[in-house]
């Protein structure tokens, strides 16, 4: 009686051991996974390994203010934390004050997050003597912050998806400021990848973002054109949705949205 | 049994009792790689029994073996880390109990070990395959699944491993 106990423990516990350890055990097991691919596929398991996989504590984090860097994923700037991060990471800018960024450019997947309750609460800064703020070469989701450029560009984009969602992008005013984007394109339609024989395609989305200041909100000077552009106005300010994306041949090659005089 | 009382030169044993009621006996100074035995024993308990309910016996005989090749004194590196290999190669539902008593008895680098060995399991492979491995029942419908898919299509694009090795 006792022994068939036993077992019909065991054997019931053994219905799911691993969901029978607790959170930490598993998020410990899941900070050996590298995001891309398997953290992305340990969140396609159940809702339980989903909610662990994408959970903040796995992210990446840079706050200016932590003095002991010994404590790990925590990184002092921006720049050590992209070069730090593995493909797929996400990286949580704290919020504050304000972040120097000066042509970082990512050539991996990345996410980057301000930490604030609004965008306005974490700005990267961008000075004048660099071309751009931050610089992509891959798919990459920008979220929540708020990026100035003094002089060049918030973003350049070179290629890859790019994903802006609820983010500020400003242009400083200045006697140049008609050479200054909130986002520069040079992107092609798609470039086959050599090895995987895999055409990658690339294309710019923004979503509900504030695009203040500068000549232009976009400029393209690849093949890749401006469509299905909304504008909400609200009393302090324009939010835009648009996607930058490869066209039919037929359509302008080089297309540009002029911000309308504030 | 030796009394905590008595001089620091003397090996004190310790019992510890599985929770199917097998009792070990085993060294204090190999014991305490748990932390959780070591604050008992500091708290004064180790005179009598200590019951890990939380660990059968098989686990705790696991448990123990690692233990004493780890204690400082009986081992060299190059043992340590064939055993360590092996030890990894024990089937899955067996690490997943040992990583829990492990986490139970706090002995951080057995934890690191099993961690690892477990997500070596998950690397590489669909999220069908680790179900499988795991015997986990998906809670997502079809249309979650796809939704979670088509919100980042970029990471799920290289060549997974469908087998359940």
């Amino acid at each position: 009686m006792e022994e068939q106990k036993r077992k019909w423990r065991r054997l019931s516990k053994e219905l799911s051991l691993i969901n029978n350890l607790d959170d930490g055990c598993l998020m410990h097991i899941f900070s050996f996974l590298s995001p891309i691919p398997d953290r992305y596929n340990t969140a396609l398991v159940c809702h339980g390994w989903r909610f662990l996989a994408c959970h903040p504590q796995l992210w990446l984090r840079v706050d200016r203010s932590v003095k002991d860097l010994s404590q790990p994923g925590v990184y002092p700037n921006i720049e050590i934390a992209v070069s730090a991060a593995r493909p797929g990471d996400t990286i949580l800018v704290a919020a504050g004050g304000s972040h120097r960024v000066s042509n970082i450019k990512i050539e991996k997947p990345l996410c980057l997050i301000g930490a604030g309750e609004s965008p306005d609460d974490t700005t990267l800064i961008c000075s004048r003597s660099s071309d751009s703020a931050l610089e992509f070469m891959s798919t990459c989701k920008l979220a929540n912050l708020t990026v100035r450029a003094e002089l060049g560009c918030c973003l350049l984009h070179r290629s890859g998806r790019l994903t802006i969602d609820g983010c500020i992008l400003q242009c400083e005013s200045n006697p140049l400021d008609h050479l200054s984007y909130a986002i520069i394109s040079t992107a092609g339609a798609s470039e086959v990848v050599s090895s995987a024989l895999k055409t990658c395609i690339n294309s710019v989305s923004v979503l509900k973002t504030r695009i203040e200041g500068g000549a232009k909100a976009v400029l393209t000077s690849g093949t890749l054109s401006l469509q299905r552009v909304r504008v909400i106005y609200t009393r302090a300010s324009l939010f835009f949705w648009f996607e930058v994306e490869g066209a039919d041949k037929n359509t302008v090659q080089s297309a540009s949205v002029a911000l309308p005089i504030s | 049994m030796a009394e905590a009382s008595s001089s620091i030169t003397e090996k004190f044993f310790l019992t510890l009792k599985s929770s199917d009621g097998d009792e070990f006996v085993l060294e204090e100074s190999i014991a305490i790689q748990s932390i959780t035995i070591k604050n008992m024993v500091e708290d004064g308990c180790s005179s009598s029994v200590i019951p890990l309910s939380k660990v059968d016996t098989e686990t705790l005989i696991k448990v123990i073996e690692y233990m004493k090749m780890h204690s400082s004194t009986s081992s060299n590196e190059e043992e340590i880390e064939n055993f360590d290999k092996k030890f990894v190669s024990n089937s899955i539902n067996t690490i997943l109990n040992i990583l829990e008593a492990a986490n139970f008895l706090d002995i951080n680098n057995l934890l690191e070990l099993c961690a690892e060995a477990v997500a070596n399991r998950i690397k590489n492979k669909t999220p069908e395959a680790v179900r499988k491995i795991f015997n986990i029942t998906s809670d997502f419908t079809p249309e979650e699944e796809a939704e979670i898919r088509n919100e980042t299509p970029w990471a799920f694009e290289g060549n997974l491993d469908h087998s359940l090795d």
